[in-house]
């Protein structure tokens, strides 16, 4: 079930939310119980048989956590973590790597081997990285709580299910063990409402609509076609940001939900465009993952504790297994690595400059805006890689975005910009017949939407009185914009969720339900 | 005013004021949805209606336009000898294609798949001794021709008066879904817009909201039109009397647009692609079969077979014959059907590349579907020629 469908919205969340509290009301446990089953139910929408497999995932992790905590020795507690993870891991493998793993070694050794076609279940990068973490920290002796019911609602709970964030257990089960989560509040229904309204419309009127200008040009490199330095810049862009868009929609749709049920997620998504560098980019961008990936994997190998060069090889092999959770081909392994080079060049960077003296906390606006906008460029450029269908696609989209292909603008442009058009025509620009791809629009949702990823608020600062997210960023938006519960932002709201539902109609998945 | 009491009233601010827009274009919107569906005797009164007239109309849903076209296509056989079959992309041919001596009904249907095609051809070969000529699209850009299975047996009744919405089937939730819709919601509006300015806004409300049918209004070139949809209402949406389509609802491919829709389909994962590579293009045998058979006997009634390869937007097939990919399968399907004309003494006209015929991007509404000025290239080009068996081109 999608979170943007009729169906989600006028039955499945109303029948849920109301269960839920009049179960609340009476008896808290049982409110939970039937969260975690319409959770299943949400799951079960898309693929039934899958159910089992989510079930069968949460009961195991479940035993072994508890297996893990009672094992009297520190070696059978690891033996035992490293059991759970190991099948985790091996379930995970078959599900989403078995066929490309097979298919990489056919194509290097010309070998037929073949599992058939397997389906890929949604959200199972999602499910499996929640429960290695709570193995984890189950063996560090972090974890407080081993309600089954709670354990089972965290892991199945239906607003970060499909696409995350990556929940903790640490922020999420004492949530379900407090009693006003169970009690209805109007408070939580009007921020929940306004959170999941806003996230609908990036979605549905924004990543939608941009997305439409990018799969063309895509596709048209895939198919071999020369495209322009234009066509190619708009096809990027527009990527760009109905990735942006669909994902921070996504992420402001999950936390509104939730906190219709009174429960608050972490913040995933803190405006990430507006980095002033690579590293500010992940602290900004899928947030929850950066922090899993960070805990989990990059200071396990280490992290920063040993020297300069095995710093920047624990992040190259963080990043590399970052970009190879997000698909499984090459192209997701090389938008990863790319990103691990550019945090090397990063880090370095700064180690450069703080031998020479400089505050590396210190900075002007100039300054802040070059980074932001150099960050942009390279984060562009690893959308690309990350978005085409193979190699031979990236290269064929950063060539023409190069200058490669030439930077034919269309002659009706030329009208347009009058004696500037005249003047740059004079002055080398070319202007001619060009094709379709940069048409219908493109060009002004490029600029109006840059406008917005760099200079407007998010919905987090938007909503900052009203503690929308967990761990909070520091800058607060006070501005005519910042939400308050009145009238005006009531009518408002109501009519962005208007003109989300009447598009509706052309319902699209989420990006990072692939993922 | 606390904060508890502002957080209620933004609550019921919000439900008020979406539920104030949802629910009245939720019901308006239902109930011309709901004839929208079709229905009762819709397809017979329209036909009627286009028998007495010779104007432009059709039944709702546009997507299944079978009780329609069958309820025209025998009010039309006493008067005709040749058939024109297929799904919409056949749509665009008009009586006046052919030479005097073919009088044609064209009985394409929307998404009407080649198995069905022989079905209904056989059916109407045994039923119809006037019956003449056969003119069948050979529809491989949408798989048609690759389908695996046999025609069925099929029984073409007219819609009897009285026949169940063809929509009744419709689940609840899906009528509603489509009720909120933007083109439904857009619709309406136009739709309100036009009875506030109309001279007389009851009567306009009454027309659109209760009457079955608009009034009768004529089109750009004369033809007396009758809408019995409740979209599209006074554009001349339909098929004309030869059962040809219009396309008044949809746009023309702009020139500039060309390229990108090539591009898309070109793709690996588009569905002209997936119809080339999943079949290996290798036509089934069994339609080839039941082709031939049929041709045969139109040729013993002093008639035959028209087989055509329906025109692609210009340039499409060509890159199709140029993507590694669909160059393989492409090419084994030309060489079949071109095996197969021959063997059979057959004319096949493959029109894929139409601009050999000059054909243009905008005598297109998409990247298969092609205006009746593109198919007048096609056919004046062949009649000229009159070409020999095999699969012929113009060069």
């Amino acid at each position: 079930m999608l979170f943007n469908s009729y169906v989600f919205i006028f039955a499945f969340l109303p029948l849920t939310l109301a269960g839920f509290f009049l179960l609340g009301h009476w008896r808290p446990r049982l409110a939970a119980a039937w969260l975690a089953v319409a959770s299943l139910v949400f799951y079960g929408w898309w693929n039934p048989v899958y159910v089992l497999l989510l079930v069968l995932s949460t009961v195991f992790n479940y035993a072994c956590g508890i297996s893990i905590a009672r094992a009297p020795s520190r070696p059978e507690r690891k033996r035992a973590l490293a059991f759970a993870v190991a099948v985790d891991l091996a379930v995970l493998a078959y599900f989403k790597y078995a066929n490309f793993f097979l298919g990489s070694i056919n194509h290097a050794t010309g070998w037929q081997l073949s599992l058939g076609e397997i389906v890929l279940p949604l959200g199972i990068s999602f499910f499996t990285f929640t429960q290695i973490a709570f193995l984890a920290d189950t063996y560090y002796g972090k974890v407080r709580e081993y309600n089954f019911i709670h354990y089972g609602l965290f892991v199945t709970y239906f607003p970060h299910l499909i696409a995350g964030p990556v929940l903790h257990h640490a922020e999420m089960m004492p949530q379900f063990d407090e009693s006003r989560t169970y009690r209805f509040s109007y408070e939580n229904a009007a921020v929940g409402i306004t959170i999941f309204v806003i996230g609908l419309a990036k979605k549905v009127l924004i990543a939608d609509s941009v997305g439409e200008y990018a799969r063309p040009v895509f596709d048209a490199a895939a198919s071999g076609v020369t495209l322009t330095a234009l066509e190619a810049w708009c096809g990027a862009l527009a990527y760009t940001f109905q990735l942006y868009f669909d994902f921070s929609g996504y992420s402001d749709m999950a936390i509104g939900l939730s906190r219709l049920f009174g429960v608050v997620l972490p913040l995933n998504f803190h405006s990430p465009y507006k980095a002033v560098n690579i590293i500010d980019f992940w602290r900004r961008w899928h947030m929850t993952l950066s922090r899993f990936l960070r805990d989990y994997l990059y200071f396990p190998l280490g992290g920063n504790r040993k020297g300069p060069a095995r710093r920047y090889v624990n992040l190259m092999i963080t990043m590399a297994l970052g970009g190879l959770w997000h698909g499984a081909g090459w192209t997701f392994v090389a938008w990863g690595t790319l990103h691990g080079v550019y945090l090397v060049i990063n880090h370095a960077w700064h180690a450069v400059r703080a031998r020479l003296g400089h505050d590396l906390k210190r900075s002007t606006s100039w300054g802040r805006a070059c980074g932001c906008f150099v960050t942009f460029l390279a984060v562009v450029i690893g959308w690309v890689v990350f978005r085409a269908a193979d190699f031979g696609t990236a290269v064929a989209m950063l060539k023409a975005m190069a200058g490669a292909n030439g930077f034919l603008l269309p002659d009706f442009w030329l009208p347009k910009w009058g004696t500037v058009g005249q003047w740059l025509a004079e002055h080398g620009l070319q202007f001619g017949n060009t094709r379709d791809f940069v048409g219908g629009g493109v060009v002004n949702w490029i600029w109006i939407l840059l406008a917005v990823v760099w200079f407007a608020p998010n919905t987090q600062q938007l909503l900052a009185d009203y503690r929308p997210a967990l761990a909070l960023f520091a800058e607060r938006y006070q501005g005519r914009l910042a939400w308050r519960p009145t009238p005006y932002f009531a009518v408002l709201t109501a009519v962005i969720a208007l003109a989300a539902i009447f598009n509706l109609h052309k319902q699209s998945e989420f990006l990072y339900f692939q993922f | 005013m606390d904060a508890a009491r502002q957080q209620l009233t933004y609550v019921w601010i919000f439900a008020a004021v979406a539920a104030a827009v949802l629910l009245p274009v939720a019901g308006l919107n239902f109930a011309l949805g709901m004839r929208s569906l079709g229905g009762g005797d819709v397809a017979v009164r329209a036909s009627a209606w286009q028998q007495a007239t010779h104007g432009v109309t059709y039944s709702p849903p546009l997507s299944d336009s079978r009780p329609f076209k069958s309820a025209r296509l025998f009010d039309r056989l006493p008067e005709i000898n040749a058939v024109v079959f297929g799904s919409s992309s056949a749509m665009g041919i008009t009586q006046g294609m052919f030479p005097s001596g073919i009088a044609a009904y064209n009985f394409a249907q929307t998404g009407n798949r080649l198995l069905t095609v022989i079905s209904e051809a056989e059916f109407l070969q045994r039923r119809q001794p006037g019956l003449k000529w056969l003119v069948i699209p050979l529809d491989w850009a949408l798989g048609f021709l690759y389908e695996p299975g046999t025609p069925g047996p099929e029984n073409l009744a007219p819609p009897a008066a009285g026949t169940p919405a063809p929509g009744a089937e419709v689940p609840l939730a899906r009528r509603l879904a489509d009720a909120v819709s933007l083109p439904r919601v857009k619709n309406l509006f136009g739709i309100l817009a036009q009875i506030a300015r109309a001279p007389a806004p009851a009567r306009a409300f009454r027309e659109m909201f209760l009457q079955d049918e608009s009034n009768e209004y004529r089109c750009a070139d004369g033809t007396p039109a009758r809408d019995y949809d409740t979209i599209f209402r006074g554009t001349c949406t339909g098929f004309r009397y030869d059962g040809s389509a219009t396309f008044a609802n949809v746009e023309p491919v702009p020139a500039r647009r060309a390229d990108a829709l090539i591009a898309s389909a070109v793709v690996p994962s588009s569905k002209y692609s997936l119809a080339l590579t999943q079949s290996g293009g290798v036509p089934n045998p069994v339609i080839l079969e039941r082709l031939a058979v049929l041709a045969q006997e139109m040729k013993a009634r002093h008639g035959g077979a028209l087989f055509f390869l329906p025109p692609l937007l210009p340039g499409l097939e060509r890159a199709l014959l140029d993507a590694p990919h669909t160059r393989g399968p492409l090419m084994r399907t030309k060489q079949e059907l071109a095996q197969w004309a021959r063997a059979h003494g057959l004319v096949i006209i493959d029109a894929g590349q139409s601009e050999r015929y000059g054909c243009v991007a905008p005598e297109f509404v998409d990247e298969h579907h092609a205006l009746p000025a593109c198919y007048e290239r096609i056919f004046a080009r062949f009649w000229r020629e009159r070409p020999g068996p095999g699969l012929w081109r113009a060069q």
